[in-house]
């Protein structure tokens, strides 16, 4: 296993270095001048040369671009944001913690419902309640999600008086974002958690746990639930690791200060270093959750397990055999 | 509790948050309406009732962005700018009037066009316990002048020539006579900061955790999210003493969710509500709209480095073609002035012009006919801020100038960064919020040339000119017969002034709205 997780570590490199180098060309290549956006048509073109001159843009592409890497490998420096001058890690690591605790709480919100909700569903196929679960899901798949957060606004806060209608500083804070964003993501776990159990429950060794007189909850949660969870989980890190990229409509409509609004921001204002260190950060995030997501396999499936494990034992059997 | 009964909960609960939902638009406004009458009343009968009320010790302010930096060299945004001034203070204080009081400087006194000397005071001390010297005042020039940000700001300071007398005494140098010079003082850019504070933490810490010797000490900032401030209880101005301990500013970017901060009592003051939200915020109870005049205002700006443009015929033709009027009915509910001169009729100098730009649908077709246009059949691109007002005035001069034949096509995109990629529009619209003439008529400076690039040298010189007149009255009449010069080019068509507009609480009192919106919140009082 450890050896799986470092050779996908070592796999992260290049995708990185790619990344970089495909983000860095796009922000070059994009039409505009960095110094004519943020100063705005009331600067001069002395202004506009010292912000080029403060900033290193007058360099080509491939000195910039070295420049950058330069800074990025040795020093582990991402950068200087072209507007608020301040270093770009900083920047991001100050909205990351927010857009983790968004994307925890809404996943944990949209696993709570989408999971029980697919496995009543599929246990209770074409019963009132999976009609209506299905019918719901379906809703919450196709509502956009700035609409449901001016919803929520409008009945929890404005009506009802129960939440704050903006900001994420308290657990009270969380929860309308968490819902508006909970919700959705609570449909496509509903609709893949039914249809994988429906795949599950109807196979041999679901008949044969029951004809050996298990309790159904037993037969569910232990057999059925544990095989269905390979393609839930996928689309649980889906979920999860678009999130951690960031919700831009949901932050906005809550004036919530995460990573997806950062980059909104960065991008219209051609703040190219603050763009290459997000895209560069959610790139990570994405690795990582792929790799957590690749682990969680292992976890629950015991023939994905003994494929990592399997080296090992080949190696261990063949001395047996030897000595044997 | 059977599995059957937990299965129908959870659905009727699916079903019920829906419906709670979708019904969410049609009762909003219906309680909106309901509440509608009580507004005034309440705003009236808060002042009486406020000597028995007990008074908060935080006051919420909604904002609209989050700083750019809270270094005011380095920042070019008013709203940003706003805050600072809680913070930090200026060397002199502009009056509405235009008249200067001291802040800083005690006093002042021109020895000649080019040297201003000034006294600072003697009692004034940093945040950081850091005594107020003229170094302060040298290193805000310098710091100025090394930003691309404020550099143009500052051109006319001669910093290699400034001499800082002693600790209380500047003598201030200039390139060239400079008249402007208290505005730039008063403006966000004259913000003076803590030299030592900056050479200790440096640059990047000190623009995150300002320091100053305004009424109010920062406390913290989460980016994108709040700042928190404190009085400061060692303020030297004692007799504008913050009135209240503590300010939260959250960021609110959304127009329509900083009237939700007001409905849901979540801020007791907000930034610019939009002109088409103050019947809504009436309706609040418990607050009103403030709605007062500002220096802001907007223009239709004519590209003249384009070829068809450059036709004097045309553009009178575009200017009479617009019902000013009808832009100020629909888009702002009747709150808008129409402009009756090239800029806000409340900045030094203005020049009324009389019948200024008639809606004339006749004479709008007889210059288009003069342009050589007698048909129409005329295509304009026509690049417009992403910003809904901008958008919807867009496409109410696309109306009026197809009544003559004029077709444009609407580009949605920041004008900078659009002009920046191969300044290939023709027409623009610019919001602007300026109370400096030199400041507002820049934009047909060919040094500032990025929208209109008119490379007029009547208008050049005349500008350089204007910033050179000391005498007030002189300078006044040189900027006249320029706003007569430049109605009658028309590289421009100003539009209308749009007012300022606050959200507030009836529960706050010692609110005095700006035109700049530079507000100060040390007379605020917020109630219980």
């Amino acid at each position: 296993m450890i050896r799986f997780i470092i050779k996908r570590l070592l796999m992260m490199i290049p995708v990185l270095l790619g990344v970089t180098l495909v983000v860095f060309t796009i922000m070059y290549f994009t039409p505009g001048d960095p110094a004519q956006i943020i100063l705005g048509d009331m600067a001069t073109e002395e202004d506009r040369e010292l912000f080029r001159e403060e900033h290193g843009l007058n360099g080509s592409f491939v000195e910039q671009y070295i420049n950058y890497m330069k800074r990025v490998i040795v020093e582990g420096d991402l950068g200087t944001s072209y507007t608020t001058k301040m270093s770009v890690t900083k920047e991001i690591v100050a909205r990351f913690p927010t857009t983790f605790k968004l994307a925890g709480v809404s996943i944990l919100i949209a696993c709570i419902i989408g999971i029980v909700a697919g496995v009543i569903s599929a246990t209770r196929q074409y019963s009132v309640f999976d009609h209506v679960a299905t019918g719901i899901s379906l809703i919450g798949v196709s509502l956009p999600n700035f609409w449901q957060g001016m919803m929520n606004i409008i009945v929890f806060s404005v009506w009802l008086g129960w939440f704050p209608p903006s900001g994420f500083s308290t657990p009270k804070h969380w929860v309308l974002p968490a819902i508006t964003i909970g919700t959705s993501s609570a449909a496509n776990i509903m609709r893949m958690t039914r249809s994988s159990m429906l795949e599950v429950i109807r196979q041999d060794y679901i008949r044969t746990a029951r004809s050996k007189g298990q309790k159904e909850g037993v037969v569910i949660r232990r057999h059925a639930l544990r095989n269905a969870l390979i393609p839930i989980i996928t689309v649980v890190g889906l979920n999860f690791g678009k999130l951690l990229g960031g919700a831009v409509l949901t932050e906005s409509i809550f004036s919530i200060a995460g990573i997806g609004k950062l980059m909104v921001d960065a991008i219209k204002a051609k703040n190219t270093p603050l763009v290459q260190g997000g895209v560069l950060f959610i790139a990570v995030v994405m690795c990582f959750v792929n790799l957590i997501v690749d682990i969680l396999y292992a976890f629950v499936d015991p023939k994905i397990r003994s494929q990592y494990m399997a080296p090992r034992r080949t190696a261990y059997k063949g001395k047996e055999e030897t000595n044997g | 509790m059977n599995k059957r009964t937990i299965a129908i909960l959870m659905a009727a609960v699916m079903v019920l948050a829906l419906l709670a939902g979708c019904g969410g638009s049609s009762s909003s406004s219906g309680g909106s309406e309901a509440s509608s009458g009580s507004a005034a009343s309440s705003a009236s009968s808060s002042g009486a009732a406020a000597a028995e009320r007990k008074t908060k010790d935080t006051l919420t302010v909604a904002i609209i962005e989050d700083m750019m930096s809270m270094d005011p060299q380095e920042t070019n945004r008013a709203s940003n700018w706003a805050i600072q001034r809680q913070i930090y203070n200026h060397l002199v204080h502009e009056n509405p009037d235009g008249s200067v009081d001291p802040e800083l400087a005690t006093k002042w006194e021109w020895e000649d066009d080019l040297t201003l000397r000034m006294w600072l005071r003697d009692d004034v001390y940093f945040h950081n316990g850091v005594q107020f010297t003229a170094k302060d005042v040298y290193f805000m020039i310098e710091k100025a002048l090394a930003t691309s940000l404020s550099a143009s700001t500052y051109a006319s300071f001669d910093i290699e020539n400034t001499e800082i007398v002693n600790d209380f005494e500047i003598v201030l140098k200039f390139k060239q006579p400079y008249a402007p010079v208290f505005n730039t003082l008063t403006s966000g850019r004259g913000s003076v900061p803590c030299k030592e504070y900056f050479d200790e933490v440096g640059p990047e810490v000190a623009a995150r955790e300002p320091v100053g010797t305004g009424p109010y000490k920062f406390v913290s900032w989460d980016a994108g999210t709040q700042m928190v401030l404190e009085a400061n209880e060692n303020y030297w101005d004692t007799a504008n003493m913050a009135k209240t301990k503590n300010v939260i500013l959250k960021v609110v970017g959304n127009t329509s969710s900083r009237v939700v901060e007001l409905e849901t009592q979540s801020s007791d003051l907000v930034f610019e509500i939009a002109t088409t939200d103050i019947d809504r915020v009436n309706a609040i109870e418990g607050a009103h709209a403030d709605v007062s005049e500002s220096n802001r205002y907007m223009l239709v700006t004519f590209s003249m480095k384009d070829e068809t443009l450059s036709n004097k015929d045309l553009r009178y033709a575009l200017s009479y073609a617009i019902d000013r009027q009808a832009i100020i009915n629909v888009e702002y509910g009747g709150n808008a002035l129409m402009a009756t001169g090239m800029y806000p009729h409340n900045v030094f100098a203005f020049r009324e012009i009389p019948d200024y730009m008639p809606y004339d649908l006749a004479k709008a077709k007889e210059y288009m006919a003069k342009a050589g246009y007698p048909d129409g059949g005329l295509k304009l691109l026509f690049n417009v801020e992403d910003r809904e007002v901008d958008r919807r005035i867009a496409v109410m001069l696309q109306d009026m100038w197809k009544q003559i034949g004029v077709e444009t096509e609407i580009i949605v995109a920041g004008d900078s960064a659009y002009v920046s990629q191969g300044y290939s529009y023709q027409i623009g619209l610019r919001a602007g919020n300026a109370n400096e003439p030199s400041n507002i008529l820049i934009i047909y400076d060919s040094a500032f040339a990025q929208k209109i690039q008119g490379c007029d040298d009547h208008i050049d010189s005349e500008l350089a000119r204007c910033k050179t007149l000391l005498d007030a009255s002189e300078r006044a009449e040189a900027y006249g017969a320029l706003q007569e010069y430049l109605y009658d080019i028309r590289f421009t068509v100003p539009l209308l002034e749009t007012p300022v507009v606050f959200g507030v609480s009836d529960n706050v009192e010692g609110f005095v709205s700006d035109p700049l919106q530079q507000i100060n919140l040390n007379s605020i009082v917020v109630y219980e």
